[in-house]
């Protein structure tokens, strides 16, 4: 049962690239370790704090998102919460915000299809990969019928 | 000259212009026919000016509404936004209620809420960094619980801050 987290963390603004990425590293580790994946790794720089925090007033913001079980990430937070260089943490639980998401976005795709049918001047998109198999057939009708 | 202060909205006041004359003639009834103008005046005064209402604005608001109106150029429905916002729920003293402001998240069809996307956010946070509340941004209750859960977290990753402004 793999849920899909969000791990944003804030390094401290004086520890060196390379650190940094032995950090990282050593982070994405534990998670594969864990049997957890790691989908992807975002550096997003240096960053100016709304507040002060432990004394700092900017950090290096870096962006986990991962495959994981439950205790995994326990693990992943104990670790992230005794590292000298992270200063603060979050995960948040991004599946079923997903799940949520992808509803939305079928529901809204076999709408616009169904509305798109009457029109003969078709928007130029004729190969579009999202289109559910009901609305492939209207799709290819329309190029034909103009 | 009793008869004319008798219809008081009466713009054929303008015979009024009889009055004058007459005015003009009394010496001490000049004081008292500019008054009667002014009665008049009076009437019409507040229906018509909606910088009457401008006035009420800073009560309304106590923080600064630059921030919000800069992230809305695409919602020119005008800020002045009185409690009741949605409709005429509870008018609480005020007459008639504002256009119905429209939840913006609903118009744009953004779905996802992240806390990452702090512009976004700085958008519904009032100066202080206080949460403005849905009466005053006219956002749908589903987005603002939403809104509020994701700026919460913003500020717990000090994308924003708790407190700000002193």
């Amino acid at each position: 049962m793999q849920r899909f987290y969000e791990v944003m963390f804030i390094v401290r603004p004086d520890v060196a690239d390379e650190d940094l990425d032995k950090l990282i590293a050593g982070l994405e580790q534990t998670v594969t370790n864990g049997g957890g994946a790691v989908r992807s790794t975002e550096k997003l720089g240096r960053r100016k704090l709304a507040y002060t925090v432990r004394k700092f007033n900017d950090g290096n913001y870096i962006l986990l998102t991962i495959d994981a079980g439950g205790p995994l990430v326990a693990e992943l937070e104990r670790r992230l919460r005794v590292s000298e260089p992270v200063i603060k943490f979050i995960t948040v639980r991004m599946d079923e915000e997903d799940k949520r998401l992808a509803k939305v976005r079928a529901i809204r795709a076999t709408r616009k299809k169904l509305s798109a049918i009457p029109v003969p001047a078709e928007p130029p998109a004729p190969a579009e990969p999202a289109s559910t198999p009901a609305a492939a057939p209207a799709e290819t009708a329309t190029p034909a019928g103009a | 000259m009793g008869k004319h202060e008798t219809i008081p909205g009466s713009m054929p006041g303008f015979v009024s212009g009889h009055d004058f004359s007459r005015a003009v003639s009394g010496a001490k009834s000049t004081g008292l026919q500019p008054l009667r103008f002014c009665r008049i005046n009076q009437v019409h005064g507040p229906r018509s000016a909606p910088a009457g209402r401008k006035k009420e604005m800073p009560d309304e608001t106590t923080n600064a509404p630059a921030p919000r109106s800069e992230s809305r150029p695409d919602a020119p429905q005008g800020r002045p936004a009185g409690p009741g916002g949605r409709g005429p729920g509870g008018p609480g003293g005020r007459k008639f209620f504002r256009r119905r402001k429209v939840c913006k998240f609903c118009t744009e069809k953004i779905d996802a809420i992240s806390y990452r996307d702090v512009r976004l956010l700085q958008g519904f946070v009032a100066e202080r960094g206080k949460i403005v509340p849905r009466r005053l941004t006219g956002v749908c209750t589903t987005h603002q619980r939403r809104l509020a859960k994701a700026i919460k977290q913003a500020r717990n990753i000090a994308l924003l801050p708790f407190a700000a402004g002193f």
